[in-house]
């Protein structure tokens, strides 16, 4: 195979740059890529010659206090519009009100990163005009603040007895779980868990929690039976799987989907919104549980016969 | 980026003019791509480059740039016989923890129902998603979000006629009748589970209603400026529906624009809600099981109670 002539100079200097934008290094560090490039030994003055070459490109070489230089804005930018600007500035300001550390901190650095993708003509935007950030009227469930606590339980892997309020007759349950993950309804957070005592996984409302106590054994999760539901007409051609779900039988009219992850509970609520296109099939506890739902609700509508 | 000289520094400072050549190609392709004359122009044009460059270094330079890691495709007659910049590896890129964190941030204003900020977010998230370190998490930013089927020509278009009160032709696909063509005269747009409604004046069934603009195939040329008098003149049929909420169903309740929560005792909330879209009202309804319960009107109950024995129907059906 034919070797390619290149520009050695022009090759040193673009691998050099390739591992500036990854990270700030300091001189040691930048000759040492040089020379590993070129299995040669230079002298570092050569790298002087390359940062004023960046330099003389436009791009913004900057010297930190330990000696170490970085990129300050990439080569390949991008053009912000205003409405783009004053989105980016409500993630950032959301960013002091949000309560997961893990989920503060990738924001954070995403944000950071795209202020590093920033043209010319953004920069121009931001220093002439004053951006706000996007207006908005709610609270999103990012801030509730049992979220840290609760981020540490999942991350722990360990068995919590919990002691629950349930909002519908607001009596205190108790449920021995595996704390799975966090998540965001509407403008509630939630624990996802997975509750021994029925084998399936359970939504608590985080501030409905009353009590936790952190058991020393590890957490383990045995996947029990899914659930199947059969959806009808159009629905079963337009229906988007969720996470944890499966096509398990097709027809012309029909599919039969298995769902193994949602919660037992809140699955119901989702499917009496299809109508009568949809219908549980298996198993068998879970389409009783529909049918009497169904008639509970029916006689809340008796007297109007 | 404007890749303009640094006007600190000159050709003449201690730089390499090779490796300066290498970077000003690399900034000019990913631009646009390039032939090799249109390359040799551009980079003679450049004071620092300066002229008499041979065919010879052009191809060095490109060839430099793809052993750094870049995909140049050759140039030929697919290309124009331009060299095309397919990928290079100088991108200031997010990881993938950092695309779920932006993805989760969507996700909780997606809750919320504010559709003009979800545009906002995809539209922001569409441009950096060429920042994404591979193609599934490129999938997530451009496409996990409830908009997915809506052109957005269209939607601007009907943006645009709402503003300027057009009425224009529209070939909508609708669920009994198939693809069908309509005159409609936009007035707003509204969010509701996950989907974005166009309300209006249809003149095929001299009605107001509301379509899914999801299933809006085409938008013609306008009609005409209808009239702000053609539009308002409609008779918007709306139904106020009062409903109590318990249990969960209550704690997590968020009013959609239609609906105001009239009295609050305890655990107990009154919704009033002007209903437009029946059909989405009673999943929304059905979705709360028994924690919530319809007052009134009569009319209203009596069809919900309907649509409660079609459910069980389908069960009786079975085994």
């Amino acid at each position: 195979m034919a070797i390619s002539k290149i520009n050695n100079a022009g090759y040193r200097l673009i691998e050099l740059l390739k591992e500036l934008i990854k990270s700030p290094l300091d001189i040691d560090e930048l000759l040492e890529i040089v020379e590993d490039t070129a299995d040669n030994t230079y002298r570092k003055e050569l790298i002087n010659k390359y940062l004023n070459t960046l330099r003389l490109f436009n791009l913004s070489v900057i010297k930190q206090k330990d000696n170490k230089y970085y990129i300050q804005r990439g080569i390949d930018t991008i053009d912000f519009n205003e409405k783009d600007l004053s989105v980016i500035k409500l993630m950032k300001n959301s960013l002091q009100q949000i309560q997961s550390i893990e989920l503060k901190e990738n924001l954070a650095a995403a944000l950071q990163i795209l202020e590093k993708n920033f043209s010319d003509s953004t920069c121009n935007l931001i220093s002439e005009k004053t951006i706000n950030p996007y207006v908005q009227n709610f609270k999103l469930a990012l801030y509730d603040k049992n979220i840290q606590n609760f981020e540490k339980y999942c991350k722990d892997k360990l068995k919590l007895t919990i002691k629950y309020k349930n909002s519908s007759t607001s009596e205190t349950e108790k449920y021995n779980i595996a704390p799975v993950k966090i998540i965001y309804k509407n403008k509630n957070a939630a624990l996802i868990g997975y509750n021994y005592a029925t084998n399936s996984y359970k939504e608590f409302l985080l501030e409905n929690i009353i009590e936790v106590t952190q058991m020393p054994q590890i957490s383990t999760i045995n996947l029990s039976g899914s659930l199947t539901f059969k959806l009808k007409n159009r629905l079963a051609a337009s229906y988007k799987l969720k996470e944890g779900e499966s096509v398990i039988e097709q027809g012309p009219d029909y599919i039969i989907v298995s769902n193994n992850l949602e919660d037992k509970d809140l699955i119901i609520k989702r499917l009496i919104r299809y109508f009568n296109n949809c219908e549980i099939l298996y198993p068998k506890s879970m389409k009783e549980k529909m049918l009497n739902l169904i008639e509970d609700m029916e006689k809340m509508y008796a007297e109007i016969l | 980026m404007n890749f303009l000289q640094n006007k600190e520094l000159n050709e003449n400072h201690n730089i390499t003019k090779t490796g300066y050549r290498a970077l000003f190609l690399l900034s000019q392709l990913i631009k646009q791509p390039l032939s090799r004359n249109e390359i040799i122009e551009i980079l003679e044009r450049n004071p620092v480059i300066g002229k008499d460059l041979s065919k010879d270094s052009i191809t060095n330079t490109i060839n430099t740039l793809r052993k750094a890691g870049c995909i140049i495709s050759r140039p030929s007659q697919k290309t124009q016989n331009k060299y095309v910049l397919k990928f290079h590896p100088f991108c200031i890129g997010l990881d993938k923890n950092q695309i779920n964190a932006l993805q989760t941030f969507r996700d909780a204003v997606i809750a919320h129902e504010d559709w003009q900020l979800v545009l906002h977010i995809n539209n922001l998230f569409a441009k950096i998603s060429k920042l994404a370190p591979d193609n599934v998490s490129k999938e997530i930013l451009n496409t996990n979000h409830p908009f997915n089927d809506i052109n957005i020509d269209i939607l601007n278009t009907l943006i645009l006629f709402i503003k300027t009160h057009k009425k224009a032709k529209f070939v909508y696909k609708s669920a009994g009748y198939g693809l069908e063509e309509l005159e409609f005269s936009p007035e707003y747009i509204t969010f509701e589970n996950n989907k974005l409604y166009i309300w209006g004046h249809n003149s095929k069934y001299d009605s107001f209603g509301y379509l899914r603009i999801d299933k809006i195939k085409e938008v013609t040329t306008p009609i005409y400026n209808a009239p702000k008098s053609d539009v308002q003149n409609f008779d918007r049929p709306s139904v106020t529906v009062e409903y109590i909420l318990k249990g969960s169903s209550a704690q997590t309740f968020v009013c959609n624009e239609y609906e105001e929560i009239i009295k609050k005792e305890e655990s107990i909330i009154t919704v009033r809600s002007h209903v437009k879209n029946k059909f989405n009202f009673y999943q929304r309804i059905l979705s709360f099981g028994t924690d919530c319960k319809l007052l009134s009107p009569q009319s209203v109950q009596k069809e919900f109670l309907q649509i409660i024995k079609d459910i069980k129907a389908g069960y009786s059906y079975g085994d």
